[in-house]
């Protein structure tokens, strides 16, 4: 095998038993922080209705001290056991983390168990320190896999659920044969060059496309044309 | 073939898959659902296939994309283990954490010998030597502990409700295990959070049980405490244990990576601070419902030295013998 190119990317490849290769979109430090702001914003209003009702409850009674208690407690279980719960009983997920599209897996893209969800979050606070997750974003900044310190003790890491939305290629254009055999890679490139067409610039997908004035033999707009031609020629005219 | 008709073919399957997977979501082990799950490995072999051909056909990358999200959902459920972990709760109680503690050896002796011979030490300083109390304590904080053992202000009939025994409970617990939490993650930080923090409470414990032991306060504060320090003082030391596997895998990671040996160790710590944690939470309902109930000294004491024995042997033989050979089958 050649050495694949170093392509500096967020995508994590797995090859699964059925024989194909599934790729995973691992989640930087901003969706992430973003997903930490939802679930703190809920938690904070959790705490203020139940302190509510907890003052309503026991502002009058004897049972000024039971109320107290169990909202002692119940903070407590928002505090450290929010995630968990999520992850290990709703889909791998913090209700934030839902929200923004993401989710927890193994480095191994399975759903995580009980073992990993405590170790992540139970190390949280280390990766907390020295203010607002300083060591974790260090951490996860030299991580290829995004990993803070606690998803590195689990073996865990935070992946989007869903794809980018991506442009479709306009169906129209004309099949153009290429003059010579083309590997998969290459067709790969003119595929995305075809579906990012639409959303550059008229100068800058020729000058792109000049580039391969030797692959399509014509410069300008025809050049780009024969391009997409490429694209839609690789879609349709082959058989595997 | 062209991707139209590709699609056409196939959309149908895909779109079963997809309902397939919600269900699953929705209703997980219920009867219609395992009447027809049989169908579900090939369904998602099928996508995973569609998913390869569309690849090598360069059927454009939305396509592939949206195929492997859902060849991906489909990984998920059909490979997930499933795990009830309340279902398995009695096995770890009875076996699994009382062996892995067990299996630390030296440095469940280190962790130990640091919290109670740091209490130990402090305990003997701030008996013979009172001035050296004040290098740990600040004076309200020994005033307040004064003041809650004082045996003057204890002997009539206490004034405390199950309400107030409550508000403690919460108190306790979130208190209590939160300090042992962190003191788990700061072993993260080449284990000096988790000596901090072992030391430091070591160092309290002792600082305020040797200035009350001295000042005559003994009778109402070891009643109190040792019924739940069987469990709360033997939990900060599991804890700190934890930490201290975490801190001690950074410096000696052996002959694998740093990370390596974090993800090797991390099962036990996962053990260790689960099982430490369920310790603070049966401290702080000792504490709470038993340690502050007005029962005599004498029966506390009773009661309190029985859970220590109690709680030794447990540690010392629990999950040492198997019954009926149920165990033997796993390697």
């Amino acid at each position: 095998m050649t050495p694949a190119p170093a392509i500096v990317d967020t995508l994590r490849t797995l090859e699964t038993p059925e024989g194909v290769e599934l790729t995973m979109r691992v989640a930087g430090p901003y969706p992430r922080a973003c997903a930490w702001l939802v679930d703190f914003g809920m938690r904070v209003g959790i705490y203020v209705v139940l302190a509510i009702g907890f003052v309503a409850v026991g502002g009058s009674t004897r049972m000024g001290g039971v109320a107290l208690g169990v909202f002692l407690t119940l903070a407590f279980l928002l505090e450290w056991f929010w995630s968990i719960g999520a992850e290990v009983w709703f889909g791998g997920a913090s209700p934030g983390k839902r929200y923004v599209g993401l989710r927890v897996v193994r480095t191994d893209g399975l759903p995580v168990g009980l073992t990993e969800s405590l170790l992540r979050n139970l190390l949280r606070p280390a990766d907390f320190l020295p203010v607002f997750y300083g060591v974790g974003l260090i951490a996860s900044l030299t991580s290829a896999r995004f990993q803070r310190l606690g998803d590195r003790v689990a073996g865990t890491m935070v992946v989007h659920v869903d794809p980018p939305p991506r442009p479709r290629r306009s169906s129209s254009d004309e099949a153009f044969s290429p003059p010579v055999q083309l590997r998969s890679a290459e067709v790969e490139a003119i595929t995305e060059f075809a579906e990012r067409a639409s959303g550059l610039t008229a100068a800058r997908a020729i000058e792109l496309a000049d580039r391969l004035e030797g692959l399509t033999g014509a410069t300008g707009e025809e050049g780009v044309r024969r391009l997409r031609g490429i694209a839609s020629w690789a879609e349709g005219g082959r058989s595997s | 073939m062209k991707r139209e008709p590709f699609i056409e073919t196939r959309q149908r399957r895909w779109a079963k898959l997809r309902s397939r997977l919600e269900r699953a979501k929705a209703a997980r082990g219920d009867a219609a659902e395992r009447a027809t799950a049989a169908e579900f490995p090939a369904l998602y072999r099928a996508v995973c296939h569609d998913l390869a051909l569309a690849k090598k056909r360069h059927y454009g990358r939305d396509l592939v994309e949206r195929l492997n999200a859902l060849a991906l959902r489909g990984r998920h459920v059909l490979y997930e283990q499933r795990q009830r972990p309340l279902a398995s709760a009695g096995t770890f109680i009875a076996r699994t954490f009382p062996r892995t503690v067990r299996a630390q050896g030296r440095m469940l002796l280190f962790s130990a010998a640091l919290f109670y011979g740091l209490g130990l030490f402090m305990f003997v300083c701030a008996y013979a030597w009172p001035a050296l109390l004040e290098e740990v304590l600040s004076p309200e904080q020994i005033a307040s502990f004064e003041g809650m053992y004082d045996p003057a202000q204890r002997e009539i009939g206490r004034g405390r409700d199950f309400g107030d025994d409550t508000l403690m409970f919460g108190h306790y617990l979130s208190n209590n295990t939160s300090i042992g939490f962190r003191t788990f993650a700061g072993g993260l930080l080449f284990g000096f959070g988790a000596l901090l923090l072992v030391g430091y409470n070591g160092l309290v414990l002792g600082a305020v049980f040797g200035h009350l032991t001295k000042v005559g306060f003994g009778v109402t504060l070891y009643p109190f405490v040792i019924g739940h320090g069987a469990l709360e003082l033997n939990a900060i030391v599991i804890s700190g244990l934890a930490g201290f596997k975490l801190g001690f895998a950074w410096f000696a990671p052996g002959r694998r990576s740093r990370v390596g040996k974090l993800r090797e160790i991390g099962r036990d710590c996962a053990v260790l601070i689960g099982g430490a944690a369920l310790m603070f939470f049966g401290a702080a309902i000792l504490e709470a419902y038993w340690s502050a109930s007005a029962l005599d000294a004498s029966i506390k004491i009773a009661v309190g030295a029985a859970l220590w024995v109690l709680v030794l042997f447990y540690f010392a033989f629990a999950g040492t013998v198997t019954i009926t050979g149920t165990e033997q089958r796993s390697p």
